[in-house]
């Protein structure tokens, strides 16, 4: 009957799984049934129970090696204490750091927060920095009504008699209808003079405030971007 | 959870300095140790347990306060270590100061470097031996060795140090085990 399950648990085990069943064995994993197992294929297997035996003796030594204390440091109170006092002195003041890494902390929470705040910043940067760099004077309109406009210093006038088709866009400057629009007169930045000859048939807009302006820009791109 | 160490942090995050004093007094010595063991190296195990202080000061807002601060600390060190002994490894003439570590040369890096002639009565043949296959262990099997055997961390507490799965850890130690064995087999 012994006979018969050394044979069992013989044949039930390889040297492969032994050797990994020694492993959990030292890793204090393996319950007794297991080491029951392990043992009885060791009883029969030399090349087995050698390396059992060499694991244990590894296992051991290692632990001893490692927890011995680190004595080829020559390491002293004095030691102990100099690395404490200079970790101490490196350490940066408290409050500066803190702060710091709150703020790069809540950009890392919130990257979609982050992302449109950065887009507002860079809109409104870009909007203001053009509305106040502009003082170039700029005249739009269609190409049959620009040869009767005359321009004199940033004044742009529309002379006597003479009768433009289309809108009449003037940036930074001074625009004195004489004649006939028949268009929009758009101004920015700048002023209308409406002679008494003159005379406007569509509408006439004067823009210099920031906004007016902003919101002239989003109006006429989005009019513009959909196709008429 | 130990409740000084965690009553620690908490201080040392309002800005306590004398409570962080504390956590440095409690785990210097750990560190070094670990450091020590891992690198073999008297300046380099200093250096390591230094920035990781600084490191644990600085990111003391962002400990998890449901892991060990244990492991977190011994997760800093061992990859600090680690990242030297990565570096280190090109390393040619002895003589040559080398580019990682200012004013270090190949010496400095040599495991005898410090030992003095007393203290090198204090250690046996036998440990000598074990401490030369142990250095010759790859980084990945040497880190999961040194925490294993060093403070007898449990596998599980091995794996939350080095934020890998247990199983890893097992084949690690096992690999790593078997590695030393071979290493020893004729010496012992």
């Amino acid at each position: 009957m012994i006979e018969r399950t050394k044979k069992v648990g013989l044949a039930a085990m390889e040297c492969k799984v032994a050797i990994q069943a020694i492993h959990l064995y030292l890793d204090g994993e393996l319950d007794i049934d297991q080491f029951k197992q392990l043992e009885a294929h060791m009883n029969n297997c030399e090349g087995c129970k050698q390396q059992y035996e060499q694991l244990e003796k590894t296992d051991a030594m290692t632990q001893f090696a490692m927890h011995a204390p680190v004595m080829n440091t020559a390491r002293s109170e004095r030691d102990i204490a100099d690395l404490k006092s200079s970790i101490l002195a490196q350490l940066p003041t408290k409050q500066q750091t803190r702060s710091n890494a709150r703020f790069v902390r809540w950009l890392y929470r919130y990257p979609g927060l982050t992302a449109a705040a950065m887009f507002i910043v860079v809109m409104f940067i870009s909007v203001f920095a053009s509305w106040d760099q502009d003082n170039k004077l700029i005249i739009s309109g269609s190409q049959e009504d620009l040869q009767y406009i005359v321009i004199n210093g940033n004044t742009v006038i529309v002379p006597e008699g003479s009768k433009l088709t289309g809108d009449l866009v003037v940036e930074n400057g001074i625009v004195e209808v004489k004649g006939a629009v028949d268009g929009n007169v758009t101004v920015i930045d700048g002023k209308m003079v409406l002679a008494s000859t003159g005379h406007i048939a569509g509408q006439s807009k004067i823009i210099d405030q920031a906004l007016d302006w902003i919101w002239y820009k989003v109006t006429s791109s989005i009019s513009g971007a959909i196709p008429q | 959870m130990n409740l000084l160490e965690s009553q620690l942090v908490k201080l040392a995050l309002k800005g306590d300095q004398a409570a962080f004093a504390e956590l440095v007094e409690l785990y210097q010595e750990k560190l070094y140790h670990m450091a020590y063991r891992m690198l073999n190296n008297r300046q380099e195990a200093e250096d390591v347990v230094q920035d990781t202080f600084l490191r644990v000061y600085n990111n003391l807002e962002r400990y998890d306060v449901t892991m060990k601060f244990s492991t977190w600390i011994y997760r800093i060190a061992t990859n600090l270590s680690i990242d030297r002994l990565r570096k280190r490894k090109p390393v040619y003439s002895l003589d040559a100061e080398s580019s990682d570590y200012e004013g270090l040369d190949g010496y400095s890096m040599i495991p005898s470097d410090n030992r003095t002639p007393e203290s090198e009565l204090l250690i046996s043949e036998t440990q000598q031996i074990i401490h030369q296959a142990i250095d010759t262990l790859p980084p990945k099997y040497k880190s999961v060795m040194i925490l294993r055997y060093i403070h007898e961390l449990s596998l599980q507490e091995v794996g939350d140090i080095l934020d890998m799965p247990v199983t890893t850890i097992k084949t690690r130690v096992h690999r790593g085990r078997e590695f030393l064995r071979k290493k020893l087999e004729h010496k012992l």
